[in-house]
């Protein structure tokens, strides 16, 4: 990764942070989007939990501590507000009449380009409860130690585990029953 | 590869089958950061508008107050311009009555007295 051209001062200076925040969006933008775009797998839909993301940030910088990497700050951010937009949309799907509902599909999705199996991955990751959908998405997409999601997450190694574990069942599952 | 050996998982895919609009991520700061300075400009004109609601408050009483001064006042006035009204409409029906006569026959005009 790039070296940050800013520091935590010039975020917490009033005089600084503007300029300083302008910096850090443009340094962990792609990141954040990647992980963002893996749970909520809409272009639309990580582009406004990522705008959300960075607005939670700019309002709370002065609630940042500094007992962990600005990365990481962000990253929690960016999982709970995908977890928001999950959440949001399956309130309104259970609203809609399920005739109604409008369908939406990675196969019409101009914005992804990944083959038949790639796309039944996708929609069986989509079955998956909200935690688990990013604990196997940053164990397996993006190889991430348990230590650093437990970091990340607030959960201990052995939930993370049993949690990663019922997800890979889930999408085996998904996937046989395709047979 | 962080599947198991037994399981059947697809193999990890190597790359990122999601794609972006391009220039997406060369706009995406400054698109973020007007947001951000658009939410934290100072909004005087919200300050205006809290004083809306007394400022016409304040001016449909100050009508209302002139108006009925002033329909006290005119209330002669008013009398005067039904009769005034009057007078102009009598004066209408006659040029008329003449126009309607030399129309038909301006002999008959003749008749008439009139000092016009």
């Amino acid at each position: 990764m790039a070296k940050p051209k800013f520091s935590i001062d010039q975020l917490r200076n009033p005089e600084t942070r503007y300029v300083a925040f302008g910096e850090l969006v443009r340094l962990y933008t792609p990141q954040l989007y990647a992980q963002i775009r893996r749970i909520v797998q809409y272009h639309e839909d990580a582009d406004d939990v990522l705008q959300n993301t960075f607005l939670k940030a700019w309002q709370n910088l002065d609630n940042f501590r500094g007992d962990c990497l600005v990365s990481t700050w962000l990253y929690r951010i960016a999982l709970n507000e995908s977890l928001s937009h999950l959440e949001r949309c399956r309130r309104t799907e259970s609203l809609d009449d399920a005739d109604n509902a409008a369908v939406r599909s990675l196969e019409s999705d101009p914005y992804f380009d990944g083959d038949e199996t790639e796309r039944l991955l996708q929609e069986a990751i989509a079955t998956l409860p909200e935690k688990q959908r990013i604990v196997f998405n940053l164990k397996y997409f993006e190889e991430m130690k348990y230590e650093s999601m437990s970091e990340l997450l607030g959960t201990s190694v052995g939930a993370l585990k049993a949690s990663y574990h019922l997800a890979v069942k889930k999408i085996e599952q998904y996937f046989n029953s395709l047979d | 590869m962080t599947s198991s050996p037994s399981s059947s998982l697809p193999p990890h895919p190597g790359h990122n089958p999601f794609r972006v609009p391009e220039g997406y991520f060369d706009t995406f700061a400054n698109r973020m950061m007007a947001r951000i300075a658009q939410l934290e400009a100072p909004t005087p004109v919200l300050h205006r508008l809290r004083w809306l609601p007394w400022i016409g408050a304040a001016c449909v009483a100050a009508l209302t107050l002139v108006l009925s001064h002033a329909g006290l006042n005119d209330s002669g006035t008013a009398l005067h311009g039904a009769s005034a009204y009057e007078e102009r409409a009598a004066a209408a029906y006659e040029e008329q009555m003449y126009d309607y006569l030399m129309t038909e026959n301006p002999q008959l005009l003749a008749e008439y007295e009139t000092d016009y």
